[in-house]
């Protein structure tokens, strides 16, 4: 996450590697906000997708390398939403239905969540592959990306 | 029941995903595309017949109220409708497993688990019971159907393609506009709320959310004058996809019309769809005249018989809805098994065009049975499926007194019997093409797209031997839509 | 419902329809953008007058509308998929044949010019 080393083609200009470098551990923390608060507050797992997004962005135009794949990380998050859709049913409740967790930590105090946490996060995964899936689709001209929302 | 709507929808998005997963290896992939939509298919067969029994089965997702939250209704229009629709996608996933691994196959990585994603689409868009999230199911259904289209990458798919996103996607803005207007005038989006404030509006607000929905899903359903996006785009897709677009898509436009139209009793547009209704039958039937390639025909009938579906509604009788559903039902496996033949066609010629096919008739016979019994259906000659469809829409009219329309109806009729005379005489009879090269195709293949191709002519012709029986189940069916208060009450508690 | 909102929806709407109407792909995107915001305003608007924000125990008496919020959400999630895809297909357009002009039908063209070919 810390990579600052400049790239091959973008020798010159190194404002961008250098604050994109500096910005993606804040606004990761962001996203992680913003995934967690979905539950009772603005936010939610396509408001931190797009934070997300936005980082792996600003990286592939500051020239670092991307590791992560698109069709794995869709494929994931496709899974992980189904899952949580459907698992209600097996308890005899409703499709998609909630359950509220409520604990308390020590620093934390009391944490409030529930199963909208991990539909979030599927939608996350879906997100930010979706954004992976644009930016190499746009660099090689290959239309292939896309079971969206 | 609550289990069985839920796999309908999740098991294809499942199955496409991990699918997708594991894209590189062939054989596990196939199987799980096939097993999900297999069980969901499974699925909705159970969910007619139990529906057929104990009448609508309703869901309220995440158990919200109908005013806030999502509802499922699968009543008996949607349960008869259902089965045809999963049966038809997972016929042509047997063919398109067939299909792959010849030049002209889709890219099998994203066909598989694209249709999945398609599937669930149509099992949602079938099944919901609020307007908002038949607009969620569209999208799913045609941002799986632009890349299904375009991801081939061709130069021809990228420019229909275009044509075909950009219509569509006009049609899903004014559908979302559409869904404020309803929302400000009602303050509510789901249906069965719908169908009792809507006729409590004055009558031109009524009108103009009828007119306005009219637009949205006639541009979906290829409605004269709104269709010329449809035979542009869709001969250019390989086969298999064509196929389900052809059976599935504009369908899906008209289903959603009769649904939202006979509940909110828009029985005022009635004789502005019936003109629509005739131009579309004629323009459809003589625009099929003039084309010269066999995908291209099969395209502009698609546009024709969309007319006797609106015909059916515009009358605004239970005769008439009942005839629609019933054409409903007939024309998505017919429509389907006729573009997959068309497929066979150009994988026996290399081309779908006329004037590249010839003698197809003493070379495969067996290719020139399978088409005659759809292409007769289609045209609606006894005892075939197309006439029984046929007879309740036309009889629907003259119980109406709408000559007219019937005698359009007639004619648009025989137009279809002589398109589909042309593609006889240029594909069938005649000395075999100098140009034809056929495809090359592995025997076990070939085998694997005649068996699926064979299978679903089998399935048109069961629909004509139970004719009694889904001509009984439609009619309940138009039956349960036209009366007010019965949607209703059933979504409510 | 607030004059300015209204106002907005109409302006954005026609910017958009005159947008969409143009030849090339990527004023059609932009015709797209200004359409969806429309969309989601007009949204907003239907769901009647302003109050607090919706949120679970916060108070207060008037609470907004919380389900035209929610269609506006999944609106813009929607929209934002398919812009990404629209880029892509102007962008692969763009390989092809260095525009991204949205073309008539070829096929249809042919035939509707056979008739004059065959006199000639």
């Amino acid at each position: 996450m810390t990579d600052t080393s400049p790239t091959t083609h973008n020798k010159s200009f190194s404002v961008l590697p250098a604050s994109v470098a500096l910005i993606t551990p804040i606004a990761a923390f962001a996203g992680i906000y913003l995934l967690f608060a979905g539950h009772n507050n603005p936010g939610g797992g396509f408001a931190a997708g797009l934070v997300f997004g936005a980082i792996v962005t600003l990286r592939s135009l500051a020239g670092v390398p991307n590791r992560l794949d698109a069709t794995s990380l869709i494929c994931a998050g496709v899974l992980i939403v189904v899952a949580v859709a459907a698992a209600p049913l097996f308890f005899g409740d409703a499709l998609l239905d909630q359950k509220v967790v409520s604990i308390t930590l020590p620093v934390l105090g009391k944490i409030k969540s529930g199963s909208a946490l991990p539909f979030d996060i599927g939608v996350t995964a879906i997100v930010v592959g979706l954004v992976i899936a644009l930016l190499s689709g746009l660099r090689t001209g290959d239309v292939t990306e896309g079971d969206s929302p | 029941m609550n289990a069985l709507i839920a796999i309908t929808i999740l098991a294809p998005l499942a199955a496409s995903a991990l699918g997708l997963l594991w894209r590189k290896n062939v054989v596990a992939r196939d199987i799980t595309t096939f097993a999900g939509l297999f069980a969901a298919a499974l699925a909705s067969f159970f969910i007619l017949a139990g529906v057929a029994d104990d009448g609508t089965h309703v869901v309220w997702v995440g158990d919200w109220n109908p005013e806030v939250g999502i509802v499922l209704v699968a009543d008996l229009f949607a349960a008869l409708v259902l089965p045809v629709a999963l049966t038809i996608i997972l016929v042509v996933e047997i063919f398109a497993i067939g299909q792959r691994r010849t030049s002209w196959g889709a890219n099998p990585e994203l066909a598989g688990p694209l249709l999945g994603v398609l599937t669930s689409g149509v099992s949602l868009a079938f099944l919901t019971g609020d307007l908002f999230t038949l607009f969620v199911a569209f999208e799913l259904i045609l941002v799986s159907s632009y890349v299904l289209l375009t991801h081939q990458g061709q130069r021809a798919q990228i420019r229909s393609g275009m044509t075909y996103v950009v219509m569509n996607l006009f049609s899903s803005t004014l559908f979302l506009l559409g869904l404020a207007i309803v929302y400000a005038a009602t303050g509510t989006v789901n249906m069965a709320l719908l169908a009792e404030r809507v006729p409590e509006l004055p009558d031109a607000v009524q009108l103009g959310i009828g007119g306005w929905f009219f637009v949205v899903f006639g541009t979906k359903a290829a409605v004269f004058p709104l269709f010329s996006w449809l035979p542009d785009s869709y001969p250019t897709a390989p086969t298999t996809i064509t196929a389900v677009f052809a059976g599935l898509l504009t369908k899906i436009g008209i289903y959603a019309m009769i649904r939202f139209h006979t509940l909110t009793d828009m029985a005022d547009l009635g004789p502005a769809m019936l003109v629509l209704a005739g131009f579309t039958m004629i323009v459809g039937a003589i625009g099929a005249l003039a084309q010269t390639d066999v995908k291209r025909i099969l395209s502009f009938h698609i546009i024709s018989q969309i007319g006797y579906m609106l015909m059916g509604l515009g009358l605004f009788s239970v005769a008439g809805t009942t005839g629609a559903i019933l054409f409903l039902v007939h024309h998505m496996p017919v429509k389907t098994v006729l573009f997959l033949i068309g497929g066979l066609i150009e994988n026996a010629q290399g081309s779908s065009r006329l004037s590249r096919s010839g003698g197809l008739a003493t070379a495969k016979p067996w290719l020139a049975v399978l088409f005659a019994i759809p292409a007769l259906s289609l045209a609606g000659l006894p005892p075939f499926s197309g006439f029984v469809a046929k007879l309740a829409v036309i009889s629907a009219g003259v119980d109406a007194s709408s000559s007219v329309i019937v005698a359009v109806a007639l004619i648009a009729g025989l137009l279809t019997m002589l398109s589909m005379t042309k593609i006889w005489i240029g594909v069938f009879w005649g000395a075999a093409s100098d140009e034809a090269e056929p495809v090359p195709t592995r025997r076990g293949n070939r085998r694997l797209m005649i068996t699926a191709t064979s299978l679903a002519v089998a399935g048109t012709l069961t629909i004509s031997f139970f004719a009694g029986t889904l001509f009984d189940l439609s009619e309940r069916a138009a039956i349960e839509l036209r009366t007010p208060g019965v949607y209703a009450a059933e979504v409510q508690r | 419902m607030s004059i300015v909102l209204l106002l907005a929806i109409g302006g954005l709407t026609g910017g958009g329809f005159y947008l969409i109407t143009a030849r090339s792909l990527s004023r059609i995107i932009l015709g797209f953008g200004l359409l969806g915001h429309a969309a989601v305003l007009a949204l907003l608007v239907s769901g009647g007058g302003p109050g607090a924000a919706p949120l679970v125990g916060n108070g207060a008496d008037a609470i907004a509308n919380p389900i035209p919020q929610a269609l506006a959400l999944t609106a813009i999630v929607i929209s934002f998929g398919l812009t990404l895809f629209l880029l892509a297909l102007a962008q692969r357009r763009q390989d092809f044949s260095g525009d991204d002009l949205v073309e008539d039908d070829l096929e249809d063209r042919r035939i509707a010019t056979q008739h004059e070919r065959n006199e000639a």
